[in-house]
């Protein structure tokens, strides 16, 4: 597959299975043997792992939707950088629904082989998720 | 400038400013015009603006870390990096007390 095709498979991978919420779409999307290399703990590092993240939060936040604001690709890579934006009206890691909404940043990275999914590593900003939350206090703010 | 051109920069950047904490040097590596799009509140969007995103690795509450380079990508004049950080927290920041042990960080 081309660079495009790599992006065109992840961008799809996030409109239809979170934006759009059809989850099927990750198993024709993601390689049974997949990575998921930077999970919470408590999920797995596969591709029921990836699921069931996605799943938590959906439950948590169940207008999650996901934004991109910039793309580019390296060979097998692809590299997004962008933005999640939902509304706490679920249970999270414990913490009972707030009712606050939230956007916050995140950038990853996937390795596309043969067409499916097979690594990911992503970083977001956990921290400015749980201050939104008003459940971590805002150094300089006083908190919630 | 070439992708791989781009690429070799910020490698040299992350080695020889972060990790070898020649920050005197930054300005080769570093435009005037340079904006952190990570900027806490609070903070200017400057590369030499204290706790710049790009700067934390040798300012004071972090002067022993080190940042290590795992993967480069770029396309055109993007390039990622992904990097764990080491290092000790050998002051206080933001109203916490000094450690003694290394934070990891990814």
């Amino acid at each position: 597959m081309s660079t495009e095709e790599n992006k065109a498979l992840i961008r799809r991978l996030f409109e239809e299975g979170l934006n759009q919420n059809q989850p099927g779409v990750f198993d024709e999307l993601i390689a049974p043997d997949f990575v998921l290399y930077d999970p919470p703990p408590g999920i797995a590092h596969d591709r029921a792992g990836f699921r069931q993240l996605i799943e938590t939060f959906r439950n948590a936040f169940p207008d999650l939707q996901v934004t991109f604001e910039a793309e580019f690709a390296d060979g097998d890579y692809v590299i997004h950088r962008g933005y999640g934006t939902g509304t706490h009206q679920g249970e999270f890691q414990g913490i009972p629904p707030t009712g606050k909404q939230f956007k916050i940043n995140f950038m990853h990275i996937w390795r596309v082989a043969n067409g499916k999914a097979v690594e990911n590593w992503v970083q977001m900003d956990m921290l400015g998720l749980m201050q939104q939350l008003g459940v971590v206090p805002t150094p300089g703010h006083g908190g919630s | 400038m070439s992708t791989e051109e781009n690429m070799a920069l910020v490698q040299r950047l992350f080695e020889e400013v972060f990790n070898q904490k020649q920050l005197d040097r930054a300005d080769e590596f570093v435009a005037p015009d340079y904006l952190d799009h990570a900027a806490v509140p609070g903070q200017g969007p400057g590369w030499k603006e204290p706790g710049s995103s790009a700067g934390r690795g040798t300012s004071p509450p972090s002067p022993i870390c080190t940042r290590r380079l795992t993967r480069l990508l770029a396309e055109g004049d993007k390039v990622a990096v992904r990097f764990t950080v080491e290092g000790t927290r050998a002051v206080g920041i933001a109203g916490h007390p000094a450690y003694r042990e290394a934070l990891p960080n990814q």
